[in-house]
């Protein structure tokens, strides 16, 4: 396929705050916030799961949409960094880590 | 690389650090910078705010006057109707105005240009959406009134209004959800940030004369 027809994909890091993160939940907001059309556009999937953060895959015109719907969650969250690769999400959380562990 | 030379030089994470979170109407115990904001303003306990923050509630045109005199700081004009919106943002008694969307009338045109010509802002409430029995009618209204405030220039104010800390959202979230009502993300971003800065100053400026 050509690059141009491909789907263009961005990884929004969520991250928790305080309490637990699920995946039925931040669907649930999604679907609740863009209904079952927008959730279909969308696209999102998990990437990865941690202890208290998740990185999920969107469609790259739907970020906006996506993250507006966490509005609806009840729980203390950050979305501190939305990329084009999943490899500098990585780093970002390895960094944010380095940090931690450097101020303590 | 970057966030360890921050981390030494102290400085904050984000880059949303210029923005405020200026509707948090509950009394609990948060630092807002945990979240990458600035600061806010926390009506229920003054010393954790920027600047003193007054919700008021008043019924009538009587009350109205009679809560805000003597009060500076931010004063929030929260419930009344449309009457009520109309007599304080013509009179320059309040700083915004919160909560609009929940009655059926709403901010007309007349309305935003009042609140345009003497700098009384729309305040958003994210609360009042999440909240609400009918989210999709409370959406409705936040983007008819952001249409309206854009087209007039009224300055407009994203807020959280959480009661509860988990009730707080990430200044990104907010910047995300004011592009889902209808603005450019430079407005959203300075939904979260000008008008805030503008009434710092002012009280900074009044505090000293």
């Amino acid at each position: 396929m050509k690059p141009t027809l491909k789907e263009k994909r961005r990884y929004i890091l969520i991250r928790s705050l305080e309490g637990d993160l699920r995946w039925e939940d931040i669907k649930k907001a999604i679907k609740d916030f863009l209904g079952d059309v927008g959730l279909a556009k969308a696209n999102p999937k998990v990437m990865e799961k941690g202890k208290n953060y998740i990185i999920l895959r969107v469609r790259h015109d739907m970020v906006d949409g996506v993250r507006a719907s966490l509005v609806l969650l009840d729980t203390l969250l950050s979305v501190p960094r939305v990329s084009g690769t999943i490899k500098k999400i990585r780093e970002f959380i390895k960094e944010g880590d380095r940090d931690a562990r450097a101020t303590k | 690389m970057t966030h360890l030379l921050m981390n030494k030089l102290k400085m904050p994470l984000f880059k949303t650090s210029t923005m405020y979170d200026f509707g948090v109407f509950g009394g609990f115990d948060f630092d807002l910078r945990k979240l990458g904001f600035k600061g806010g303003i926390f009506f229920k306990d003054k010393g954790r705010s920027v600047i003193p923050g007054h919700l008021i509630r008043p019924r009538d045109k009587f009350e109205l006057k009679k809560s805000v005199r003597g009060k500076r700081g931010f004063i929030l004009l929260e419930g009344g109707d449309y009457d009520l919106w109309r007599y304080a943002a013509e009179k320059c008694l309040v700083d915004g105005i919160i909560g609009m969307e929940k009655s059926k009338e709403g901010m007309d045109d007349v309305l935003a240009k009042r609140m345009a010509e003497r700098k009384v802002s729309l305040v958003i409430n994210l609360r009042d959406y999440t909240k609400a029995r009918r989210r999709e009618v409370v959406l409705g209204r936040m983007m008819r009134h952001t249409f309206l405030a854009k087209k007039f220039n009224t300055p407009i104010m994203l807020v959280s209004g959480a009661r509860r800390k988990e009730e707080l959202k990430h200044p990104y979230v907010m910047i995300s959800f004011g592009v889902m009502l209808g603005l450019s993300v430079k407005e959203a971003k300075d939904a979260l940030r000008v008008v805030q800065e503008e009434v710092i100053k002012r009280f900074k400026n009044e505090a000293n004369a």
